[in-house]
This record gives C-alpha cells, structure tokens and sequence, in this order.
C-alpha cells in the first residue's frame, strides 16, 4: 500500500493528461459522465457515481467488426484499442469489468475487440466516500471501497489518498511517477479499514445472499411473484442499456458505399425481438418470460456458468427504472 | 401523510370495496420516490401516494390492461393522454374510472448520478395547461398547497437538438413510457421497414427522433413521461411542443382537452374541401 498526498494526486493527474489521453468523470447536463479530459481541471471526482457505467470504453454502443470490400476482396480489420487511463471508476463498476473478464476473456471464444481494449486501458478506481440509497454493493462484495478488476485503487482518507497497486500494468503506471508515491504507515491503513466498515455499515440494503439458494431461482421461480412484478416492467430496456454487466450483443450486416460492414452493437433481452428467430419462433414470447430471464441470467446462469454474479449491486436499474422494478426484492426473496 | 393521499386512499379502497373496479393503478413509496403499483384489494389501498414524485404517467399501463375494469390515478396530463386514448379507441371509457389528483407540478427525478440533490420542477410542467384531468369520476383537490410553478415559461431558446440527440443511446425508453405510443408494430422499432437499427448509430438518430416527433405533433399531450425516462436527459418534451404549438396554429386543435373534439387527421376526408 503507498500513500499520495493531495499535492502529489494533482501532480499526477497533471502528469497523466499531458502524456496519457485520460478518461475521467465530469459534470455534463446534470448528470456525471466519462468524457476525456484534455486538463486535469476537468475531473470532477467528488462525484457520487456516473449515471452511466464506464462499460462503453470496453464494449461500445456500436462497433465495426470487419468490413469488405467484394470489388478488391480486401478485408478491413477493426482499429484495436487505443492506450488510455479510465481514471475515478467507482469499485463497483470495476467488479462489473472483472466479471466481463471471466465471460469474455475465457477460452475457447474470447472476444478479440475487447480483449484489445481491456489491455490498452488502465483503469483507476476511486472507492466511494457516501453509497446512495439504491446502491447495495456490499451484497455482492464489489464495493464501497476496493473493487476487483482494476489496475490500481485509490481511497481518499485524510491528507491524501490510499493507493493499492492491483496489477502489473497498474504497476508500471505507478513506477513512471515513483517519486509522488510514499509508503503507507500504520495509521493510514487503520482509516482505510474503519473507513471500509464504517461505509459497509452505512450501506442500506441488508440482504444476504446464498449462492447455492440463487443458483436454483430458475428451478424454484414463484410465478406469481414475477408475474406482478413484470405487469410493472415497461419493457424501456434501460436496465440493460445502465447494466455495467450486461453485454449481450446483436449483430447487422449492411452495405456501405459498396463496401460490406459488419457491426455489432448492444442488444437487450427486454426487447420482444431479442429472442425472436427468423422462422417467428421465440422462446421467450411473452413479457413475464423476458422479465424472469434477466434476473435468472444474471443471478443464476452466469454464477453457474462463469463462477461470478452477473450483478454488482451499482443500483442503477433500480434508480432509473420507470416502473420502479428492484433487483433488490428479488434478492432479499431468494437470497 | 396528506389529506389529498387520505381521499386518494378512501376512494380506493371504496371503489376495490364495492367491486366497482377490478385493479387500481396508482403509485407507491419506493425507496426515497415513489414507483407505479397495482391494487387489487381494499386492505392494500393503504399504500397508495400521491405527491410531487408522481411524474409517471399510468396511463401507459390501460393498453396491457384491457378487458378489466381499472381504476386509476391521474394527473392533468395523464387524464389528458386517457383523453387522446379514448379518442383513438384504445381506451373504453366505460371501463375505466378516473380519480383525478389535483396537480401542482412534479419534481425532476432525482437519478442515479444526478450532479446536485437540489430538486427543481419539472420544465415541462411549467406549461402545463390543465392542473385537473377532463375527465374525472373522482376529483382530489391538493390542501392548498402554493403553486409550485412560479413563472410559467415557454421556453423558446433555441436548443442545439443536432448535439442532443448525439447522445441518444436508442434505448427507446421514451416510446416505451409514453402513453400514447401504442403501435404494436413501431415503425422505428420494427424491421418492416427498417428505419431505424440499434446498430446504425449516430445516421439513423435523427431518423429516429424525427419520425417520433412527427408522430407525436398534434397528440402528444406534454406530461413528460419520455423526458423524465430518458437516462442522458433529452429535453424532448420541448420538441413535440413546438411540434404542438404548430399544430395549434395551422389546426386549432390542442390534444387531450376535451372528448368530443376530434382530431383533424382523424376527420380529415379526401376530396372535401373546407
């Protein structure tokens, strides 16, 4: 653990945006976002969480997977990622990152576009200092302070902030501005863990979870619990569209001034065409079908499949939901 | 609690009581805000609220509910849309029981990674014209409560509408919460034609909000249901009122004020000339 002082942390981000391209929360249109920053003044990081999770740098709304052009039967490969710092990624956003690390990473079909962006992006997690009310990351572990899946973890405490190297890239980043860094004493290390249970304790979901009780939701699914629920859902798919997880994918082929592009781009399973196939049948045709795969694909399917949750408990689904669907009340039944 | 919510409650549960309706659509506390809830029996009407959270407009849900008898809460603006549903046949009147809640105004949603906790009124609600729906069976008067619109606006500042919808993520949540978008095949959503693809972002963007608004002029009735659902914040309300307000100009016809007057393209006869 090493120590930056708040003099030394300017001195950083200083130094990160004038030789990195640096991605960092700012204020836009009354909400937080990722942008780019072109000075360090830019960041804005006392900031609660973004409305969006960063997973856009890593899985992006739309990307070219190939193109071809039949006259000259030249095929174009995509741009692979461009170094970057993802700077002020709160932990449980990071987690999300780790949890995509196990589905898309692994062999025998990992994804090569963002296995190239995921290696070209330093990400820098900040622990949060206030959990808002949606948020219930202590339930699944990922936060409020020290995430999994980035590079390097800071937590402000008095004076300055804490900083965990987690990687060997976190580490190399680290090492091309050693002389801010100290190491951490005695004192620092007591604040960050009163800090990480006095926030733990500040957290409002109480939920405790089984992993061998969610893994069994699919089997054990009470109908009529999910039917009321559902009757709510609207089927916006914003949950899906905020979800730092959720990375189900549609692809399209069209022309393009003669050239053949391929692109993939974010899908939804609260689309009713998600599931349908070409011959009209859909294996989820109805809404409560669609509504109760998303929480057994995320609760049940993937802890199965990838040994992770397929939710970090950000809360953003819950907080922007129209309809006010909660993840949460599907938790606290079959936790 | 107030005495407008103690009314609220009283009706419903009489209405649930007598067997008059067979669901009540109403809202509910939910965390610190409150969500749309389903009431189907008078012991549970007791959860039933009604405050300046309520920006969502229920009636979204008559057209998943057709064939029951519902109860439901509404705003000015939401009694405005059942209005427009009525009149495009989507809604029986005769099935529906309106308990119409005296409106002041509804606060923007405070979303996950708002900047600032500080709650301000809706824009849209800041030209609002009805405070009551025009339809109404039950009438909850507020307990007179200020006004919370200080200096309605009409807001008539150019918007840079080019670098907004450059922000659009298509995730449709505005046709989604809106009332009156009840087309079972979306003419931006279906692939007959294809008009608008997820994938083909930012060309099809424009495609995208223009046809909407081209859908929506002359019907949108302004409760805000979209822009309050839109997760980068598009004022689009803002559109279809100006799309409105031409409308207003060329046709006299404000959407939703009253059931008997039709809407021009609904009377519009080939070959007739005024």
């Amino acid at each position: 653990m090493l120590f930056l002082s708040e003099d030394g942390f300017k001195r950083l981000l200083n130094g990160l945006v004038s030789s990195r391209n640096v991605i960092a929360p700012v204020e836009a249109n009354g909400y937080f976002d990722f942008k780019t920053i072109k000075h360090a003044g830019e960041a804005f990081l006392d900031y609660s969480n973004t409305r969006l999770p960063p997973k856009r740098f890593f899985l992006p709304q739309r990307e070219i997977v190939f193109k071809h052009d039949p006259k000259t039967g030249v095929l174009h490969e995509p741009a692979l990622g461009s170094e970057a710092v993802l700077l002020g990624v709160r932990p449980c956003d990071a987690s999300a990152l780790s949890v995509l690390d196990n589905i898309l990473l692994k062999p025998p079909n990992p994804d090569p576009l963002y296995e190239s962006r995921r290696r070209s992006i330093t990400v820098i997690s900040l622990s949060c200092a206030k959990p808002r009310e949606e948020c219930f990351c202590n339930v699944f572990e990922t936060g409020p302070v020290r995430g999994s899946g980035e590079d390097i973890t800071l937590t402000r405490i008095t004076g300055g902030l804490l900083v965990e190297v987690r990687s060997g890239r976190g580490q190399i980043l680290i090492d091309g501005f050693a002389s801010l860094f100290e190491e951490a004493g005695a004192q620092h290390l007591e604040e960050y863990e009163e800090l990480s249970r006095r926030l733990t304790k500040e957290m409002s979901s109480r939920i405790e979870i089984a992993r061998e009780r969610l893994v069994r939701l699919e089997e054990t699914l009470d109908e009529k619990f999910f039917q009321n629920e559902a009757q709510k859902c609207v089927e916006c798919s914003l949950c899906s569209f905020a979800c730092p997880v959720c990375y189900c994918f549609d692809t399209e082929d069209y022309l393009e001034k003669n050239v053949y592009v391929r692109a993939k781009g974010w899908d939804t399973c609260a689309s009713p065409v998600f599931t349908r196939m070409a011959s009209g049948l859909d294996p989820r045709p109805s809404k409560v079908d669609r509504f109760c795969h998303r929480f057994c694909h995320k609760l049940s399917r993937i802890p199965m499949a990838f040994n992770a949750y397929g939710c970090v408990g950000c809360g953003r689904c819950v907080s922007l939901c129209p309809a006010g669907v909660d993840i949460r009340e599907v938790l606290k039944r079959w936790g | 609690m107030s005495r407008a919510e103690e009314e609220l409650r009283s009706i419903a549960r009489r209405l649930l009581d007598r067997k008059e309706v067979e669901l009540i659509v109403g809202y509910e506390y939910h965390g610190g805000s409150v969500r749309p809830c389903f009431v189907s029996k008078p012991e549970e009407a007791g959860k039933l609220v009604w405050n300046a959270e309520c920006w969502f407009n229920l009636a979204r849900y008559l057209r998943g509910l057709r064939g029951l008898r519902i109860g439901i809460v509404a705003k000015g603006c939401d009694g405005r849309s059942i209005v427009e549903l009525i009149k495009e046949n989507q809604v029986d009147k005769g099935s529906i029981v309106v308990i119409a809640v005296e409106c002041t105004g509804v606060l923007k949603p405070y979303k996950y990674g708002s900047n600032s906790a500080e709650r301000r009124l809706a824009d849209y609600c800041r030209r609002c014209v009805s405070r009551v729906s025009p339809v109404a069976d039950y009438i909850v008067k507020q307990d007179g409560q200020a006004h919370l619109v200080e200096n309605p606006v009409n807001g008539k500042d150019a918007l840079d509408w080019l670098s907004l919808f450059r922000k659009c993520l298509k995730c449709m949540s505005c046709i989604k919460a809106c009332p009156l978008c009840y087309c079972t095949e979306c003419s931006i959503e279906g692939f007959k034609p294809d008009l608008v693809h997820r994938l083909r972002v930012p060309q099809e963007l424009f495609t995208f909000h223009l046809t909407r608004a081209l859908h929506m002029a002359g019907r949108c009735v302004e409760c805000g249901a979209c822009e309050s659902a839109c997760p980068v914040e598009i004022p689009l309300t803002r559109l279809y009122h100006e799309l409105n307000e031409w409308f207003r100009e060329n046709y006299g016809y404000v959407p939703g004020v009253s059931v008997k007057e039709a809407p021009p393209p609904l009377v519009f006869k080939e070959g007739v000339e005024d």
